[in-house]
């Protein structure tokens, strides 16, 4: 599976958010994306969804362009995990992950036993299936995450855009929901997982995207990160990062 | 709000069909003519049977033009109200809208009441106010777009806003209508009353609300979708605009033809879903029969109890208030904390 993303551009009225980003990547890939609050994560998660209509530049996975695809197409080549949060309608684990089966069914329609066995698979595949009953609003951050991720395999779209899966969630389920995303790139998916934790985005990614003013202003290996300047610049805090057993740390040298 | 198993909700639909029918022979016995239940029973299977006649005429004539009109209505108006609370609650995510809430109930209630001083027919009247039914909705989804920080609270402060606008204009059209014939039409109207129904009402509610309930019953895996939000509704597949239309006006359409045909029932539509999401869970697929069989029996039971607390009927919206108010003080104090 190859994203292309070329020359994407979009603006809010008077606001342009991204500028000719172009980018691309493909199944197996574990990609974080750095950038301070408004740098535009989320605009360039929304405009590969297709939530959002891009002014110029084009989306495309496998050569087939998103732009041009109807919402069901679109829906089974890429997908979003939302940060957990808890749910207005609680619904059990099951029917939650029937939801990402949602484009695989017509409009009219509910799913059936073909589409509850896929379900149940994407729960098996993260080892959560014993949860299948229970209240999604019952369950821990973490355990909702992987509910959430699960869904998002149920659509099998195997682009999967996760957006600070992370932040909300204390250090074992950060790594319980890690260790999922790690575990998914190696069986073919691409993630590109949207976070604020560089110790996270530099010891668990293949890759490693910074979106600063509008623009890509560093792609490349957490190594080649590490060997500049860049996040100093970037986060304007002098720093330096120390690796231990192919572990990498950060290290304040303002404290 | 506990997620209903599969027994839980045969639990549900075995004892809600019981006590239907249980309300629905009750209905008959109480009133001023009340017949007992083997002689409704008699009287209903001698239309397929051939059973002897040991009924007087006109307990027939009680049966099929009284009462049969009016306890079919209110089932359907139990129905449609309680269906479009769920539908609108799904649909915007927030449990505390409903069609009074949302304004649609008021804004349909100003258009029949231009039809009513239009001297229109039935068909006009339902058009007339589900267009300032549906015009309520969507002046409420305007403003509560414009304080996307608030999005549960702003549009229930919204609905209550153009709400009062419509009772307003429903109070100018009282000013200017006629005192002798058209006021007292207008104000009896809204106290919302199954009294006056007719036969011809009846299958005009009938054929209007069945025909509205299809659409969202076909719909009902999607309106699930829809309970996560516009973004991860279209981020899942779903072509949101197209769920929002079929739903809105939907919906729409069967609160305005309960308003048209029996004035203001508040609460129902507020009250009924939720507690079917209580005993059933939030899907869809459940809670769409679940809220039909509840809302049909919660309203047949309310205006049993409207025919015959008193000598004089009591308005069904003056009843449903009593249950609905209280109710809305307790979510406002249950949301309030999440908020």
């Amino acid at each position: 599976m190859i994203l292309e993303i070329s020359d994407l551009s979009f603006s809010y009225p008077k606001h342009p958010v991204l500028q000719n980003i172009s980018l691309s990547a493909k199944g197996g890939e574990f990609i974080s994306l750095l950038g301070n609050n408004g740098s535009g994560k989320t605009t360039l998660f929304k405009s590969i969804l297709g939530l959002l209509k891009v002014k110029s530049g084009s989306v495309s996975i496998d050569g087939e362009n998103l732009n041009n695809m109807s919402i069901k197409e679109r829906a089974k080549k890429t997908a979003y995990i939302p940060q957990e949060t808890k749910q207005v309608f609680a619904y059990s684990v099951l029917s939650q992950v029937l939801m990402g089966c949602t484009a695989n069914i017509s409009t009219l329609a509910s799913p059936g036993e073909k589409e509850v066995q896929t379900a149940l698979d994407a729960l098996k595949t993260l080892g959560i299936e014993h949860m299948k009953d229970r209240n999604i609003n019952a369950l821990s951050g973490g355990e909702r995450q992987l509910v959430l991720c699960a869904r998002a395999l149920a659509g099998k779209a195997k682009c999967l855009l996760f957006d600070e899966p992370t932040a909300s969630l204390d250090y074992g389920n950060q790594i319980s929901v890690l260790s999922i995303i790690h575990k998914l790139t190696k069986s073919g998916y691409l993630a590109i997982v949207s976070t604020h934790n560089v110790e996270q985005a530099l010891n668990f990614s293949t890759r490693i995207i910074l979106l600063n003013n509008k623009q890509i202003t560093f792609n490349g290996t957490p190594e080649q990160l590490v060997n500049s300047d860049i996040l100093e610049r970037f986060y304007m805090t002098p720093l330096s990062v120390i690796k231990i057993d192919e572990r990498y740390y950060i290290k304040p040298e303002s404290i | 709000m506990e997620h209903g198993n599969r027994k839980n909700s045969h639990v549900f639909f075995l004892s809600m069909s019981l006590l239907f029918i249980a309300i629905f022979f009750i209905s008959f016995a109480l009133g001023r003519y009340p017949i007992p239940p083997q002689t409704v029973l008699k009287v209903l299977l001698s239309k397929i049977f051939p059973i002897a006649k040991t009924w007087s005429k006109s307990v027939e004539t009680v049966i099929f033009q009284i009462r049969i009109p009016r306890i079919i209505a209110a089932i359907f108006i139990g129905s449609a109200l309680s269906l479009s609370g769920l539908t609108f609650q799904g649909l915007f995510q927030n449990p505390m809208v409903s069609p009074d809430v949302l304004g649609t109930s008021n804004g349909a209630a100003f258009g029949a009441a231009i039809g009513i001083l239009l001297n229109m027919h039935y068909a006009g009247i339902v058009t007339t106010s589900f267009l300032t039914g549906i015009g309520a909705v969507i002046l409420v989804l305007a403003i509560a777009s414009r304080v996307p920080s608030m999005p549960v609270l702003g549009m229930v402060l919204s609905g209550i806003m153009v709400s009062s606008l419509f009772t307003s204009l429903v109070s100018f059209i009282k000013l200017i209508a006629d005192t002798q014939n058209t006021l007292p039409a207008i104000t009896y109207f809204l106290m919302g009353s199954l009294s006056s129904i007719r036969s011809s009402d009846t299958v005009f509610l009938v054929i209007i609300i069945t025909l509205s309930t299809i659409p969202i019953i076909l719909i009902r895996w999607h309106l699930n979708v829809m309970t996560q939000g516009e973004e991860e509704a279209k981020s899942l597949g779903v072509n949101t605009r197209v769920i929002r239309l079929i739903a809105i006006s939907s919906a729409t359409l069967m609160t305005s033809v309960t308003v048209a045909v029996a004035g203001m029932i508040g609460w129902v539509g507020l009250v009924i879903p939720h507690l079917t999401r209580m005993c059933l869970g939030c899907d869809y697929r459940k809670t769409i029969p679940g809220s039909i069989i509840m809302g049909s029996t919660f309203l047949l039971l309310v205006d049993t109890i409207a025919r015959n607390i008193s000598t004089i009927e009591i308005p069904l919206g003056i009843l449903t208030s009593f249950v609905g108010a209280p109710f809305f003080l307790y979510l406002i104090i249950r949301e309030g904390k999440k908020l």
